[in-house]
């Protein structure tokens, strides 16, 4: 596979008279972990939506997704490419029980022609049992396998964001896109999504991250970007944006 | 041929005027409690009915029942909102709009159960009676609905710019959350607001009224016309939607002379399809909540 | 150690256990099958006739108004169609019953189709609005085209439902008959209702329902899934049409009309929905209760206000949501004192 997935070139996004994205270019490579951090209001968050498909970036903005540009895709057509985002609020389909929300996670990329199918046929069956099987082990590996029942909405907050990152992985997708994963959780937790993640990335997942949490992204980070006011600032390893004075300027100075 | 044309216009204008009052009272409940009455058809029908009941029964004279039905329409709306609507201002939209549903359904069947479905008539002293005017008659009825909504607007548009409740509402039609955070009595604005909207009801049918039937369901189709009228002005905005009533009105009068009645009601709905696919902010605002 | 998935299941609690459902359904099975000869009554079977009319109508209104959460005004014009075009053609061209009700579910899907490509661009109070207007379109074409319609003086005569194949042929001649078809199509809408929701469609549907963004960050393609709901709907309240036309002899536009939408949101809003037995048990009294506490006519519907404005105050998701989230909050106070609620960060 090419080295670079991901490649956002020139993306801008215009709210009124307000750029909240300018003209943003970076790359994400396969196999790295590439954080996305700045100031709130910098832009990180309508990126992402631009990336999705949620919002339409201004031309001559472009998206490349292994070479093709996927500018004006639907979310949803995005997902099923192998472009898998969360949300900062971190949203989950409360209504639904642990083990239905890993299986909804997945189903839309199994149907190999994008049509639903009506009757339970072999291939359905199989399909489902290979989903539940795999939901089982991500359950596992996040010790809540015990929950696989119980109402997503009645998970704490920390183990919501445990399945939602799960959940992003169940479609075993190219790249993951998660925004704020850590926001709000207890150090605890925090160091236990830290090594997931980092042990997925040993195993050859991509992950493209939004956080202000800056201990996590110095720490797990091959790369970092750096936004601020729609524009990019600054980019490099976390050694070298860490002491770059531009970047301590946006989030300092005044 | 000018006189036809104007008599055209003249009635465009009385139509217009019945369909911006009901409107107004559909969008002005939109704006600031964020709930589609669908029961607002209903209004008009009750209010009609009221009136009927006060001018035929009670024998007062026009005026007065006029005024005692608007009146009587405003405290049923403020009870109303009071005992059906507070408890689903937060339930999701579909609720409102069953809860609506179902006073809808309840007083028609109540109509119908007390009055009959035979359609009955109110005359006001002005059904009558025509002005001549050069060479064309206009109906003096419709001249007073043209007239007296005029002035219920102009008082209404006074009362929310210049008074403390008009401002209250109009901010929370703005931001509801922040009214309540800096301490304006919502619950009492929509309670208000409700009266307003059943008053304008109760307006409309005692200036409309003399001029035609009175049947348990009269308001069925004219909440869908409010409903064309509101999607075209643009939800919420309520100068445009006075207008819209107007030119709603202007086009059925000028196409219900070559065509049937029928045609004329499919052209409303086609217009709000329309409008709702190809300028959901409606013809002249901006999407409000919708 | 997977214990949690040896009991996952998508259907209802269950407490009876297999056998015990499977008893449950033979019992009722046989009752409805019994019905017409336990009460032979002319009245009862055709109240029991108009229930089970009311019972398809409804758990295809579901798909749509329950599932997908869209309230939708437009299923009249589904029903109305399948109606008229079941009565059209039987009439001019003397067509079977199984070619006229696979025409109406044609006609009808087709309708859904357009009706809801551009209604599902619109959002919340706009699109139940659309849908109203197209409804009231088709009601107005059908008062109005008189040349095929015959408008306000209906279509009468049409002929009964019947069945044909090779040189064996059937048709409907009794009420009791009409009962059995009725039945029929009933249980096959129940199969299909069933079968649907219970898979990967009905969990996109509920995706859908409660958060369309995220449904579409996990792949689904929002506009096809709503349309596959209104057009299932759609095809079922076709083919209730034709079956309709033909208990009834008699089309006439109030098929059209917006009574039925104000019926079929009544029997969602009080029996329940996103379920099958909210719809069912919602048709089911809808048509039984007024006969059995024999209100008359007129009052039926000062009744039903009521009972509307009450259920939206007080039971807004129907009587069998609010029974089995009763039933679900004992269960999982029972569960809770075993205390599996505990962080991860204990383990």
């Amino acid at each position: 596979m090419a080295p670079t997935l991901l490649r956002v070139d020139g993306v801008a996004k215009h709210f009124g008279g307000v750029a909240a994205v300018d003209g943003v270019s970076f790359e994400v490579n396969n196999g790295e972990i590439v954080g996305l951090i700045g100031p709130n209001g910098s832009g990180k968050t309508t990126l992402f939506n631009c990336v999705t498909g949620y919002l339409h970036p201004e031309p001559p903005s472009r998206v490349e997704w292994k070479g093709r540009n996927i500018v004006g895709c639907r979310p949803d057509e995005i997902a099923r490419l192998g472009i898998v985002r969360t949300f900062q609020d971190a949203r989950v389909f409360r209504a639904m029980s642990v083990m239905e929300g890993l299986l909804m996670a997945i189903q839309q990329h199994q149907e190999d022609r994008l049509w639903p199918r009506f009757f339970k046929t072999r291939a359905i069956r199989d399909s489902e049992a290979d989903a539940q099987g795999r939901a089982a082990r991500l359950l596992d590996m996040i010790g809540l396998s015990r929950f696989a029942d119980a109402p997503i909405g009645t998970l704490s907050y920390g183990q919501r964001k445990l399945f939602i990152l799960i959940a992003a992985l169940m479609p075993m997708p190219d790249i993951v896109l998660l925004d704020e994963p850590v926001a709000a959780v207890n150090p605890v937790m925090i160091d236990h999504i830290k090594g997931y993640v980092q042990e997925l990335n040993r195993q050859g997942m991509t992950f493209l991250l939004i956080e202000h949490n800056m201990d996590v992204v110095m720490d797990i980070c091959h790369r970092v970007v750096v936004l601020d006011h729609g524009l990019k600032i600054a980019e490099g390893t976390p050694d070298v944006v860490r002491n770059d004075n531009r970047v301590i300027d946006a989030y300092f100075g005044v | 041929m000018l006189s036809v044309i104007i008599d055209q216009f003249l009635n465009g204008l009385a139509l217009g005027a019945l369909y911006a009052l009901i409107a107004s009272g559909v969008a002005i409940v939109f704006g600031i409690v964020q709930l589609v009455n669908f029961a607002h058809g209903e209004f008009y029908m009750m209010a009609a009915y009221i009136f009927f009941m006060l001018l035929v029964l009670v024998k007062l004279p026009y005026t007065l029942a006029a005024l005692a039905t608007v009146l009587a329409m405003s405290c049923f709306g403020a009870l109303l909102e009071l005992v059906v609507i507070r408890p689903v201002v937060h339930r999701p939209w579909q609720t409102q709009l069953v809860a609506t549903l179902g006073i809808s359904v309840f007083l028609m069947a109540l109509a119908s159960v007390a009055f009959g479905t035979f359609p009955l008539r109110a005359f006001s002293p002005l059904s009558a009676r025509i002005l001549r005017v050069g060479s064309f008659d206009v109906s003096e009825q419709r001249l007073l609905l043209i007239g007296v909504t005029t002035v219920a607007f102009v008082a209404l548009h006074q009362f929310i710019q210049r008074t403390k409740i008009g401002k209250g509402m109009r901010a929370v039609s703005q931001n509801r959350e922040a009214c309540v955070a800096v301490g304006i009595d919502v619950q009492l604005i929509s309670m208000i607001t409700f009266a307003i909207g059943a008053g304008l009801a109760g307006l409309a049918a005692a200036l409309y009224v003399p001029l035609v039937t009175i049947s348990p369901t009269m308001g069925q189709l004219l909440i869908i016309k409010a409903f064309v009228v509101v999607i075209m002005g643009g939800f919420g905005r309520f100068d445009a939607t006075i207008v819209a009533a107007l030119l709603l009105g202007e086009i059925e009068s000028f196409t219900i002379q070559y065509v049937t009645t029928a045609f004329v009601d499919v052209l409303s709905f086609l217009l709000m399809v329309g409008t709702l696919l190809f300028r959901p902010y409606g013809l002249f605002g901006r999407r409000v909540g919708i | 150690m997977m214990p949690a998935l040896t009991r996952f299941s998508t259907s209802q609690p269950g407490g009876w256990g297999r056998a015990g459902r499977l008893t449950w359904w033979l019992i009722v099975g046989a009752a409805l099958i019994a019905w017409p000869v336990l009460i032979p009554s002319d009245y009862a079977i055709g109240v029991a006739v108009t229930a089970l009319i009311y019972v398809a109508l409804a758990l295809g209104f579901d798909l749509i108004a329950g599932r997908v959460g869209l309230l939708s005004f437009a299923h009249p014009a589904f029903f109305g169609i399948g109606a008229y075009v079941a009565a059209l053609l039987a009439l001019h061209w003397g067509i079977g019953f199984e070619l006229r009700a696979l025409a109406s579910i044609v006609c009808a899907v087709l309708a859904a189709t357009v009706i809801g490509i551009p209604c599902f661009r619109l959002t919340l109070h706009a699109f139940a609005m659309g849908t109203l207007g197209f409804a009231q379109i088709a009601y107005v074409v059908a008062l109005g085209w008189q040349d095929v319609t015959r408008g306000p003086l209906c279509l009468p005569g049409v002929p009964p439902v019947d069945f044909g194949f090779g040189r064996w042929h059937w048709s409907a001649g009794s009420l009791t008959d009409y009962y059995y078809v009725g039945l029929g199509l009933a249980v096959l809408v129940f199969i299909s209702v069933r079968q649907v929701t219970s898979g990967r469609i009905g969990r996109a549907w509920k995706a859908i329902k409660e958060d369309e963004l995220l449904a579409a960050a996990e792949g689904v393609p929002l506009l096809k899934y709503k349309l596959l709901a209104f057009a299932i709907g759609a095809g079922i309240a076709g083919v209730t049409g034709a079956f309709y036309a033909s208990y009834a002899t008699l089309v006439c536009p109030t098929e059209v009309a917006l009574t039925y939408s104000v019926n079929l949101i009544i029997i969602l809003y009080l029996g329940g929905r996103a379920s099958i037995l909210g719809p069912i048990l919602g048709a089911v009294l809808f048509t039984a209760l007024p006969e059995y506490l024999r209100v008359a006519q007129e009052w039926r519907l000062v009744f039903y206000g009521v009972l509307i404005v009450v259920g939206s105050v007080y039971m807004p998701e129907g009587i069998v949501t609010w029974v089995s989230e009763r039933i679900q909050q004992t269960r999982t106070r029972q569960r809770g004192k075993d205390g599996n609620g505990a962080d991860i960060t204990t383990r």
